[in-house]
C-alpha cells in the first residue's frame, strides 16, 4: 500500500514539475514585457516631467510629482498584472520542493509602503537631496529585482544578469550626476544605459522565452 | 498520455481507514473520468496558475497534436471546468482557454492533496 502511494504522490510531483517547467516560459515572457513597460516608464520619467512644466510652467515641482506619480501607478499596475501568475507558481514550487516561504521575500514584499514614504517625505524635506536619495532608495529596488529572478528561474537567465547590472549603472551615473558633477547632461542622460539595455532585455527575453520549452 | 491511478482507487481497494480518510475524500473530488488524464490534469494545474492561455500554450504544453488537444479541452469544457474563447486579433482569430471556478475548486484540491501526501511522506 505504502509504496502504491507513493506511487500515486510520485505521478502527481512530476504533473508539477511539468507544469513548473512550463511556468519558467511563461514567466520569462513576463520578465520580457515586465523589462519594456519599465524602460518606457524610465524614458517617461525623463521627459514627461519638462513636457507637463513647458504646459503649466506655474508650478515646476508638481509636474515632477505628477508625471512620477501617474507613471508610477501605470507602471506598478501593470507589473503587478503581468506577474500576477508568478505568486501561484512559487505556491506550487514551493509544495513540490518542499520549502518555506522565505523570510526575506516577506521583508522585501513590505519593504514598498516605507520606500514610497521615503520618497515623498525626501521630496517635501530635503529637496536639495532628494536626487542622491532617490538613487540610494533605488539600491533596493534593483536588490528587488534580482530576488524575484532568483525566485522565477532556477539559474537567472542572461538578459536578467544585463537589467540587474545596467540598472546598477545608472544609479551609480545617478549618484555621481547629483554628488560629485552635478553636470545637466549627466542628469540628462544617466538613466539611458537602463532605458536602452531594459528594451534589447526585453526584447531578448520574448525571444528566448521558448527555449525553456525545448529544455 | 497515461491514466493516472487515483489515490481513492488504491485507498478503497486497500480498505484503509481513519488517517487516510481525508486523503480519501479530497482525492475523490479529484477521481473524475474527465480528469483521469494526464494531458487533461496538466492543463487544469497550469490553467489554475495563469487563469488563462492560448491554445499554443497548451500545445506547447501538453506536447499532443492539435486535434488532440481540442478533443482534451472539449472534455473539460463539457464538465464546465473550462471556458474556450475565440478571440479577434490583428492575426486573425485566437483561442484564449480559461479556467472557470469549478476548475479553479479542483485546482486547489490537486494542490491540498500533493501538498498533504508530501507532508505525510516526509512525516514517515
Amino acid at each position: 500500500m505504502g509504496d502504491e502511494v507513493t506511487g500515486v504522490e510520485n505521478q502527481l510531483e512530476e504533473l508539477a514539475e511539468r507544469v513548473l517547467g512550463f511556468q519558467k516560459y511563461i514567466l520569462r515572457r513576463a520578465w520580457g514585457i515586465y523589462y519594456s513597460v519599465w524602460s518606457f516608464a524610465t524614458l517617461s520619467w525623463m521627459f514627461l516631467p519638462s513636457i507637463i512644466e513647458f504646459l503649466y510652467p506655474h508650478a515646476p515641482s508638481l509636474s515632477y510629482f505628477v508625471a512620477y506619480s501617474i507613471v508610477g501607478i501605470i507602471a506598478g499596475a501593470a507589473t503587478a498584472r503581468i506577474f500576477s501568475n508568478a505568486r501561484r507558481t512559487l505556491v506550487l514550487r514551493r509544495i513540490v520542493s518542499k520549502v518555506r516561504r522565505p523570510k526575506r521575500t516577506l521583508i522585501y514584499r513590505m519593504w514598498w509602503l516605507p520606500f514610497y514614504g521615503f520618497i515623498i517625505l525626501a521630496f517635501i524635506f530635503v529637496k536639495p537631496y532628494f536626487y542622491t536619495l532617490l538613487m540610494i532608495l533605488l539600491v533596493s529596488v534593483d536588490l528587488f529585482v534580482y530576488y524575484e529572478l532568483k525566485a522565477s528561474f532556477s539559474r537567472i537567465p542572461p538578459e536578467g544578469l544585463l537589467a540587474i547590472a545596467s540598472f546598477a549603472a545608472s544609479i551609480a551615473l545617478g549618484l555621481y550626476a547629483s554628488l560629485v558633477s552635478n553636470s545637466y547632461l549627466l542628469f540628462g542622460v544617466d538613466w539611458l544605459p537602463m532605458v536602452l539595455s531594459w528594451l534589447f532585455c526585453s526584447l531578448y527575453a520574448l525571444y528566448h522565452a521558448p527555449d525553456y520549452m525545448v529544455e | 498520455m497515461r491514466q493516472i491511478i487515483w489515490l481513492s482507487d488504491l485507498l478503497s481497494e486497500s480498505g484503509v481507514e481513519g488517517q487516510e480518510s481525508e486523503l480519501r475524500a479530497l482525492s475523490l473530488q479529484l477521481n473524475d473520468p474527465v480528469l483521469k488524464s494526464t494531458a487533461r490534469l496538466l492543463i487544469l494545474i497550469s490553467l489554475g496558475i495563469n487563469r488563462r492561455l492560448g491554445f499554443v500554450d497548451l500545445l506547447n504544453l501538453t506536447g499532443v497534436g492539435k486535434g488532440s488537444l481540442s478533443n482534451h479541452l472539449q472534455k473539460l469544457e463539457s464538465k464546465g471546468l473550462i471556458r474556450v474563447r475565440r478571440i479577434p486579433t490583428f492575426g486573425g482569430l485566437r483561442v484564449r482557454v480559461e479556467i472557470t471556478q469549478e476548475g479553479l475548486a479542483v485546482y486547489r484540491n490537486y494542490l491540498e492533496l500533493l501538498s498533504k501526501l508530501i507532508a505525510k511522506s516526509n512525516n514517515v
